[in-house]
């Protein structure tokens, strides 16, 4: 129940006046007769009669009171209101994009679960409301509409779409739907992203993720080129879970140094002073890439991930859930792409985990991480008992065997590097070729690089090797040159010194060696105001500053896909919003019904008061 | 109250006389036929001679006609004596309300009404004004010129003090120098009873009428609640609980009040008249006095 005139409250200071004044009537009255003769004949009320005349009047006097109350009650203007939703329009904005085909866990794609929830959106929409179904498209392209549907014809409509192999534009997608919804339109979007819109533009909307956690959240992007300076140039791009805004598109690192042994190159590459990206190279090879950071700022979903191009071909092994993203984009590079399985297929993934049993001898990690294998040959990565050396002695032999699609790489024996210099390392896995010639053609000019994963629980759970002593991690490969001295973290003075020549590498200056990149369009890649390059595209890229044209896969992902974070994710299947929906408000007024029991109540005072009732 | 009533009462008033079940004599001449006989001025009646009286008023016509003696009687008009006492007291300044007049507006009216038919009809008239401790009378008056200064004595009074009814009778016997015909007005709300005065005037053969004066509201407060009832003759209060219960009480003892009283007149042939005040004077005068035997 509302009130019309609330200001009529302030009747109510009636009923302390009308007490009072009742009150002093009460008192005893002067009444001038003309003589006493006769009254003096009459005898003095009884005690009886006055209680029972006071309780007359204090019934009398709440009557009265309880009438004043009511009676205000129906000035203010009490009125019941009945709302009836008006007609809505109800916005669907699906996500047709590639990610929509990613399957969850349940077996089932993230479109059929899209699906399935705005069929259910629609099937609880009234009969008079009418759909607005619309499709995303790439940004080139508009957005497919169809609005004023029925609710059949809005099912019709969303059963005939499906998920293509394009990007989709959510953006412009809402911005198609949104100039049309009105105050009682409900704007609903089925996406596996959040959309890159301002929050005053999602306020309305009823956004349905069926994204997840996804593990393609990060991408560490390098490349080299050799020239006669021994330039290295490097594309990093890092993004994770766990941070809502930030977009780390691939930083092109220039002018990291290579003079003639190494070149280093230390970059913030995050969001974080204490994380750097070190590369080491040396005649323009990059011989090492390590990525460091304090122990406490990964996230369980963190994920690496490396291409380290040498010749036209190059082979990813990307440790983490089959993303068809990530396999698009390396497959447009050219990129033959091993996925590790997911858990409930470990045992037939053999080959792919048996790499990073060798790391982590005891259980395999679940490693969001990437591993670059080398040039395609024949044999394979023999991860056999006999190459595993006994430094990792708890480790079980059936769990290191695998295989992977690359022959000729054998991991024949395991060294240490030293954390601190003069220190031999607890840790480290030496991989050669299985019978030596091809070991040696990987240290050639045309070998590959090895990227690496980590993943931070990696490294404190499997404490039995004592890793959790390591302040940060290095784990890369490189060729497999020798082993890295001069202690650990992003201040040591690293040394790395050739297994085999002997030769020790070092940091050198930059040389500020400029580099020309050309997009995926075959423009060169402008700067901005930094001086840093901008990668707008994804595609692979081409560096042009010495005698070797590298290729760079660079803005491999979109970068908003599956980044959830900071969103209230709706799950499939849930109840639809309501939205805000407005409503025909009926309003009964109540006063006349005060105002005859505020009479009635004035009836029953007087009734008691004059009658004695 | 210069001219209390107009011409067509007065004319009217001036029509009637008192009626005595007494002679009074009051000495003079008047329009009352005195029990004396003889003397002149209008036949009486025929008596037989009897030695000593005299032969002038033998009718020798009869004793022609029937041969034995017979003295013609004269009755010899006398002056009735009218003494109005009139309640002054503060209870009789009640009852003045939309329209109706006050008792004492009342008792004021119906005393100089009854002294213009006294005064008219060549009787006496005194009018006395008392109340306890007060005691204000007019000089006995016998001529009509006289209306004036009864009126403009009547006009100033104004209710003061108590009721002493006992008192203004007694004071009215013990100066009368012969009968009289005494009128009380006054609404009897005494403590002291004046039955015995009365009784004390008829003894002495007074005519003696008494109007009981009341005003309708008299017969009872409508309100109803605790009060404090004053009054308003001695200031003396008293806390009261007035329901219906009570008033109703009250009613009973004033109907007892006035029926005490109207018994006690006529067990001794005292006339009493009991007069609310919004019964028209004239009704009083020309109907209820005439046919109560006051005035004729």
């Amino acid at each position: 129940m509302s009130f019309a005139f609330p200001y009529a409250f302030f009747g109510l200071a009636l009923i302390p006046a009308v007490i009072l004044l009742r009150l002093l009537a009460l008192r005893p009255r002067e009444l001038v007769v003309p003589s006493l003769m006769l009254y003096d004949k009459l005898q003095p009320p009884p005690a009886e009669a006055m209680t029972a005349r006071r309780k007359k009047f204090g019934v009398a006097l709440a009557l009265q009171c309880l009438a004043i109350l009511v009676a205000v009650l129906a000035a203010a203007g009490p009125f019941v209101s009945t709302k009836t939703p008006e007609p809505r329009r109800a916005v669907l904005v699906l996500d047709t994009s590639a990610s929509m085909k990613t399957k969850t866990s349940g077996g089932s794609t993230r479109w059929d679960e899209a699906r399935k929830a705005a069929l259910d959106v629609t099937g609880s929409l009234d009969s008079r409301d009418t759909v607005t179904v619309v499709a995303t498209a790439p940004e080139t392209r508009a957005p497919e509409v169809s609005a004023g549907l029925t609710k059949s014809e809005a099912i019709v409509r969303i059963n005939s779409l499906a998920p293509r192999d394009w990007t989709g534009d959510m953006a412009s997608a809402v911005f198609a739907a949104k100039p049309g919804t009105g105050s009682n339109d409900v704007l609903h979007i089925f996406s596996d992203r959040r959309p890159d819109l301002r929050p005053e533009m999602l306020n309305a909307a009823e956004l349905w993720l069926f994204g997840g956690v996804s593990a393609n959240c990060g991408i560490v992007a390098f490349g080299a080129r050799t020239n006669d300076k021994a330039n290295v140039e490097v594309f990093a791009g890092v993004r994770r879970f766990g941070t809502a805004i930030m977009r780390t598109p691939a930083i092109l690192v220039n002018g990291v140094e290579a003079a003639p042994i190494t070149s280093r190159k230390s970059e913030p590459i995050l969001d974080r002073a204490d994380w750097f990206f070190e590369v080491a190279a040396k005649d323009g090879e990059v011989i090492e890439a390590r990525l460091t950071g304090p122990a406490d700022d990964l996230e369980e979903d963190d994920m690496a991930f490396a291409v380290m191009s040498g010749s036209d071909e190059v082979r990813a092994l990307i440790i983490g859930e089959d993303d068809p993203y990530i396999r698009k984009a390396l497959e447009s590079l050219g990129i033959t792409v091993t996925f590790r399985a997911d858990e409930g297929a470990l045992a037939a993934a053999e080959a792919d985990f048996a790499v990073f049993n060798a790391i982590a001898p005891k259980s395999p990690p679940a490693l969001p991480c990437v591993f670059v294998a080398p040039p395609a040959g024949a044999g394979f990565f023999d991860v056999g008992k006999e190459v595993v050396k006994p430094e990792f002695g708890i480790q079980t032999e059936s769990k290191l065997f695998g295989r992977m699609p690359v022959t000729g790489i054998r991991i024949t024996r395991s060294v240490t590097l030293s954390p601190k210099p003069g220190e031999e390392a607890r840790f480290a896995t030496l991989i050669t070729c299985n019978d030596g010639t091809l070991a040696a053609d990987w240290l050639g000019p045309d070998r590959r690089a090895i990227a690496f994963g980590f993943r931070l629980g990696w490294m404190n759970e499997k404490s039995d090797t004592n890793w959790a002593q390591f302040p940060s991690f290095v784990i890369l490969w490189s060729n497999i040159v020798g082993e890295l001295t001069g202690g650990s973290g992003p201040k040591a003075q690293r040394r790395f010194r050739h297994y085999r020549t002997g030769e020790e590498f070092r940091p050198g200056p930059r040389d500020g060696t400029k580099t020309e990149l050309t997009g995926p369009d075959g423009k060169a890649v402008a700067r901005d105001a930094s001086g840093a390059l901008v990668l707008g595209n994804a595609g692979l890229y081409e560096s042009r500053g010495g005698p070797a044209i590298v290729k760079i896969a660079a803005n491999l992902l979109d970068e908003t896909e599956s980044d959830n974070s900071g969103l209230r994710m709706t799950p499939a299947g849930a109840a639809p919003a309501a939205g805000r929906v407005a409503f025909k408000e009926d309003r009964k007024a109540l006063s006349p019904w005060f105002y005859v029991a505020a009479m009635a109540l004035l009836l029953g005072a007087w009734l008691v008061e004059s009658r004695g009732i | 109250m210069d001219r209390p009533f107009d011409q067509e009462f007065l004319r009217k008033l001036a029509l009637l006389k008192f009626i005595t079940k007494k002679l009074l004599l009051s000495g003079g001449e008047g329009d009352k036929l005195g029990r004396k006989r003889g003397g002149c001025i209008e036949f009486a009646d025929y008596r037989e001679y009897t030695p000593g009286d005299e032969y002038r008023y033998i009718d020798w016509t009869v004793y022609g006609r029937t041969d034995r003696l017979y003295i013609k009687e004269f009755s010899r008009e006398e002056q009735l004596s009218v003494r109005v006492l009139l309640d002054r007291s503060n209870s009789m300044r009640f009852g003045g309300t939309d329209g109706v007049p006050s008792k004492m507006d009342y008792a004021r009216r119906l005393a100089a009404a009854l002294g213009y038919v006294a005064l008219v009809s060549q009787n006496r008239l005194q009018i006395s004004a008392f109340a306890k401790g007060a005691f204000n009378s007019t000089r006995e008056v016998v001529s009509e010129a006289n209306l004036t200064k009864i009126f403009s004595f009547l006009g100033a009074l104004e209710p003061a003090g108590e009721t002493d009814v006992a008192n203004a009778l007694r004071k009215s016997a013990l100066k009368a120098r012969y009968k009289k015909l005494v009128v009380l007005i006054s609404d009897l709300m005494d403590q002291t009873p004046a039955q015995k005065e009365l009784c004390m005037l008829r003894a002495r053969g007074f005519d003696c009428c008494v109007f009981h004066v009341l005003s309708k509201g008299e017969q009872g407060a409508a309100a109803e609640g605790v009060f404090f009832l004053k009054d308003s003759e001695t200031g003396r209060s008293r806390r009261l609980l007035l329901r219906d219960e009570e008033h109703n009480r009250y009613k009973g003892l004033l109907t007892e009040h006035c029926e005490g009283w109207r018994k006690f007149c006529i067990n001794h042939g005292v006339k009493y008249f009991l007069a609310f005040t919004d019964l028209p004077l004239e009704k009083l005068v020309f109907d209820f006095l005439r046919r109560g035997g006051l005035l004729k």
